[in-house]
């Protein structure tokens, strides 16, 4: 009893020691996403007070320090013609004739809560808003278009059912990098869906191995009285697949999105190669903020940090469902 | 009724009746059709379709999707992948792909499988929560994890690089834009993304084990170390390799952690495979990359890399079939 | 008013043919069981009358209408599955309602046609409830509702009372003869209790390996069975089967000699072509005069004891045979092991299997 006690609390100990192992980067994570760039030589394990404004600071500077649009700020100011980079804020006010205060409430957001402020600045609302209906289209259709193949399938009634499954199964090794060149023809050239975000959903929903295993190996479970029920009852099969089938799908509906979730609401290469900027989805933008703010790394943590936020939101609310599913996927095999 | 009538009547009805049982199984099979359809034909045009397209482009000289002014060249972008000027970056590509593929498959086993035998033998009410942890960095995207290294690492800046320094060390530990980070650092940190799913991957195999084996070797007198080795090892086959074609599949394909790393933006040292063959189709056309060959020789890189693996993966999938029926 | 008669009616999948030529008419509002052991076609014959399964050849009416090809929504018949095949995201209301919900009844008349069911099968406080939260006896009873509602011309059903316990089988089997009674449909029932049979049916259809056997009263059936199939799989324990060498026919009076040279005297005429005698343990009597069996030439097996009454299984050197004694009365230990056979109650089969002419039948054709 003792010997298994002790084994028992050394995996205790083991597996906390690599829980906390694992939150250190998220951690970590959190506090660079509003650590003020000029400070990143300094090691922080916590957010760090911030500076104010100083009004002695040049507006150059700031451009290049906190990513401040400086022709937005002379439109902001009415400040007309060129703006030598090297004048203090002071030294602003006084030649335009501006008051300091309306230059600090300006610039104070800038300095204050830089990388967000960014991100926000430079389309990370519209990319989010792009991200979660690219997400939740691909979810729902893909998993209706799942259910109506597995309608079909599930039993494989007819010798070409099973040609169609295993054509399915053969998705899981295509890896995406080698067809990801002529899909891009297809989508651009013959569907003419250049920067769109139906591209993005339609190679989403074009079905695969997870989608047609989970739908057609739960469907085969439902009993076939039930089809023969309904057709004695006089309904037609889309009654079946309307009132009996759809209702019944709420269990491996869980698995098919909380395991598509992730790869959806992640998809980098989909993105970068179908859209531009103006579209982009989360990734992508995250992607372009570090390609354009290389040296902004409190604008670039925080978009990993937002980017991440929502999943891991719905993650930890729906946690039971995510587990279960990893483990029902993984029992299948 | 007479037999004459009788025989006559069965006659006419049997006419009717295979037609009545074709039209039936017509219905049938429309209405399969009708519910198959939809998500087949896209998958159809997206997925089988592409290899159809992509096969006659190898042997042209098409330079971008643009390209009106398409030629014949034969077997020419197979030889020039291996020729000077872009022979080099290939095998270089290559190299780093394979290392790697190889440092990324020892993680799946140090990661998710130490991992699911910790989870297996434990007993406790804190299983969910570990569970919980371990698997919240699939949540993360790969750029994610490229720029967490990049924040980690990064020579100067990097809040690992830091904590190092801070301990005594000085100079930076890494730098995340060497090579030895890109082939060793990002497998650690791939595996630590997966943990979770290789995990669950791994467990559920455990799980399925038959618990009397287990105990009648330990009846037996087999060690612990000696029962994963001939109890567990061989009964969780299936489980192995599907993870081994999941990270064959993954390795070979890994983009976006290296978009995080700047792959995209100059940094030669994260050049694997698949940055080499977007750098060959796209390269110019989006941000960043530079253009370095034609459309064709991106769509020839991809399937003579990648052509190989599907058939390594198919032949495993096979090989799972096979095993999992013990 | 629904008879359902089958004329040659033929299943076959693919190339393998599963009913073989049934004919077959099953009288309009009364009780049919479809009776056979497990795997002889009762459900796809079921199947192929409710139009879930293509009848492959042959004819098939309901009432006067050939329904072969007819939707089996339009066949007029409800089925009750042996799984009940309840619909288990609705409650028992809505389960019950479904099948007018398909027929487009307005919702006022749904509610009402549900609720009077509900109250002829004591549903009425389950409505609201899910089927998961059901006893099996209530589910089988919403499966029932479910197919009164829609006042089919015939009534099937699959073994509806195989997933109940042995208590609730009888409690159910009282009310499904009562509401046959009641609703005066024609109800066809499968199962391979025969017991449900006899308990049951107005009328009984034997099948076996694709064809049917006998169809008749439960006792018909039991007295006078058609054939050695039948006499074997009706009774239990089975009929005994002697097989005899040849037969040795007096005025009114027989000696048939079995294999291996026992002599039974029995006191009627035996048909020249039988070659099988068959009697059911309760009319073989210990101490009776038409058979006589050396000390050595049979071994006791032992019995099975019910309480009041005894089985006990001889062998004998051409088989074994099984004799029903009253509690307390054994087999004789020593001697020679004499048996009485009731003459009337004696079965003759040919060499086909076939049964011959009754006892009751000889006696009077001979007197
Ligand atoms: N779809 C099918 N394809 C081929 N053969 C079938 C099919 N369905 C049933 N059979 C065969 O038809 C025969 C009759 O089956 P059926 O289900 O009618 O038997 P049953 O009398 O209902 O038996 P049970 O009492 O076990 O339910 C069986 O031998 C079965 O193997
Ligand atoms: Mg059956």
């Amino acid at each position: 009893m003792g010997k298994a006690s002790t084994k028992n609390t050394l995996l205790i100990v083991v597996l906390s020691a690599y829980c906390l192992l694992t939150l250190v980067p998220f951690y970590i994570l959190a506090v660079r996403a509003f650590t003020p760039t000029i400070q990143s030589t300094e090691l922080h394990l916590w957010i760090p007070e911030r500076r104010d404004l100083s009004m002695n600071s040049r507006i150059g500077d700031l451009s290049t320090i906190y990513n401040v649009d400086a022709r937005a700020f002379r439109n902001a100011m009415e400040i007309k013609g060129y703006l030598n980079p090297q004048l203090k804020l002071s030294q602003i006010a006084e030649q335009y004739g501006i008051e300091p205060d309306r230059i600090r409430d300006y610039l104070e957001p800038y300095v204050q809560y830089n990388g967000i402020y960014t991100i926000v600045n430079n389309g990370f609302v519209r990319s989010l808003i792009a991200t979660i209906v690219v997400t939740g289209a691909s979810v729902l259709v893909g998993a209706l278009l799942g259910i109506m193949t597995g309608s079909a399938l599930a039993g494989f009634r007819r010798r070409w059912h099973m040609f169609v499954y295993n054509s399915y199964l053969l998705n899981m090794i295509i890896p995406p990098m080698m067809v990801i060149l002529p899909q891009y023809i297809i989508i651009t050239r013959y569907l003419g869906l250049e920067n769109s975000l139906m591209s993005l959903i339609l190679l989403h929903i074009k079905g695969g191995a997870l989608s047609t295993m989970v739908f057609t190996s739960y469907i085969a479970t439902v009993p076939r009285e039930l089809k023969e029920s309904v057709a004695m009852d006089g309904g037609k099969h889309y009654h079946y697949f309307l009132y009996i089938l759809l209702p019944l799908m709420g269990t491996p509906f869980a698995v098919f999105a909380s395991i598509t979730m992730p790869w959806f609401w992640n998809d980098l290469l989909h993105a970068l190669v179908l859209l531009r900027p103006d579209n982009y989805t989360l990734p992508a933008f995250v992607a372009s903020i570090g390609g354009t703010f290389t040296t902004n790394f409190e604008a670039i943590f925080s978009g990993v940090l937002l980017s991440l936020a929502p999943i891991l939101v719905v993650y930890l609310v729906f946690q039971k469902l995510f587990i279960r599913s990893a483990m029902a996927g993984a029992v299948k095999g | 009724m007479k037999p004459s009538e009788s025989s006559a009547r069965v006659a006419s009805s049997e006419g009717t009746r295979t037609q009545a049982a074709r039209a039936r199984s017509r219905r049938e099979f429309l209405t399969d059709l009708i519910y198959i359809a939809p998500q087949y034909v896209i998958y159809i045009g997206l997925q089988l379709l592409p290899f159809a397209i992509a096969l006659p482009i190898i042997f042209t000289d098409q330079v971008d999707f643009l390209d009106q002014d398409v030629n014949w060249v034969g077997f020419d972008n197979i030889a020039s992948l291996f020729q000077a000027p872009l022979d080099d970056r290939l095998y270089q590509a290559l190299r780093r792909t394979v290392i790697f593929s190889v440092v990324n498959y020892l993680m799946v086993f140090l990661f998710g499988f130490l991992l699911a035998l910790a989870m297996f033998e434990l007993v406790s009410k804190l299983k969910g929560i570990f569970f919980t942890i371990i698997y919240m960095p699939w949540m993360l995207s790969g750029i994610g994890v490229g720029l967490i290294m990049v924040m980690l690492f990064s020579t100067d800046t990097g809040s690992f690089n830091l904590i190092v320094s801070e301990l005594g060390a000085d100079g930076n530990a890494f730098d995340a834009k060497s090579e030895t980070t890109a082939l060793f650092v990002l497998p650690f940190m791939y595996g630590w993304k997966a943990a979770g799913f290789n995990m669950a991957l791994f467990l559920g195999g455990l799980l399925a084990i038959p618990t009397e084996t287990i105990e009648s070797a330990r009846m037996d007198g087999a060690g612990y170390w000696k029962r994963v080795w001939y109890i567990y090892l061989p009964q969780i086959v299936p489980s192995i390799i599907i993870a081994t074609i999941f990270s064959i599949i993954n390795s070979f394909g890994i983009f976006d952690e290296l978009v995080g790393l700047g792959a995209l933006a100059g940094n030669q040292n994260a050049e694997f495979m698949s940055i080499f063959i977007y750098q060959l189709g796209f390269g110019s056309a989006t941000m960043g990359g530079a253009k370095i060959g034609t459309l064709a020789q991106g769509i020839t890189a991809s399937l003579v890399i990648f052509l190989p693996l599907v058939f390594l993966a198919f032949w495993l999938n096979r090989l799972q079939k096979k095993m999992s029926y013990h | 008013m629904s008879q359902v008669t089958l004329s040659n009616a033929v299943k076959r999948y693919g190339a393998v043919e599963v009913l073989h030529g049934i004919d077959l008419e099953i009288a309009a509002n009364k009780l049919t069981v479809l009776l056979g052991p497990s795997g002889c076609g009762k459900s796809t014959l079921l199947r192929m009358i409710a139009g879930l399964e293509d009848i492959s050849d042959g004819d098939l009416r309901i009432g006067d209408r050939l329904v072969n090809d007819v939707d089996p929504s339009r066949r007029g018949c409800a089925m009750v599955f042996q799984n009940y095949a309840l619909y288990p995201h609705q409650t028992v209301f809505k389960n019950m309602a479904f099948p007018l919900k398909m027929k487009g009844t307005p919702k006022s008349e749904i509610e009402l046609k549900v609720r009077e069911t509900a109250k002829v099968l004591e549903l009425e406080p389950l409505l609201d409830r899910l089927p998961r939260d059901l006893s099996g006896g209530q589910r089988q009873r919403v499966a029932m509702g479910r197919a009164m509602i829609r006042n089919p011309e015939v009534f099937l059903f699959d073994e509806p009372l195989s997933n109940l316990d042995a208590e609730l089988r009888v409690k159910m089997r009282l009310e499904i003869a009562r509401l046959q009674k009641e609703l005066g449909a024609t109800m066809i029932f499968v199962t391979h209790d025969q017991v449900e049979a006899m308990t049951l049916a107005d009328q009984v259809v034997i099948m076996n390996g694709g064809h049917v056997q006998q169809v008749g009263a439960p006792l018909d059936i039991y007295n006078h069975p058609a054939n050695r199939f039948v006499a074997g799989f009706i009774g239990s324990p089975s009929m005994n089967f002697l097989p005899f060498e040849s037969v040795r026919n007096a005025e009114n009076a027989a000696v048939v000699r079995l294999e291996g040279g026992l002599e039974i005297a029995l006191d009627r005429v035996v048909p020249d072509t039988a070659r099988t005698l068959g009697v059911r343990p309760e009319h073989v009597s210990v101490g009776g005069r038409n058979l006589t069996i050396p000390e050595d030439q049979f071994t006791t097996l032992g019995a099975e004891h019910l309480g009041d009454r005894a089985y006990h299984y001889v062998r004998l050197p051409f088989g074994d045979i099984t004799i029903l004694q009253a509690e307390g009365q054994a087999l004789p230990q020593t001697g020679a092991l004499s048996l009485g056979l009731n003459a009337d109650r004696v079965h003759f089969f040919d060499a086909d299997g076939l049964a011959l002419g009754q006892a009751s039948d000889q006696t009077t054709g001979t007197t």
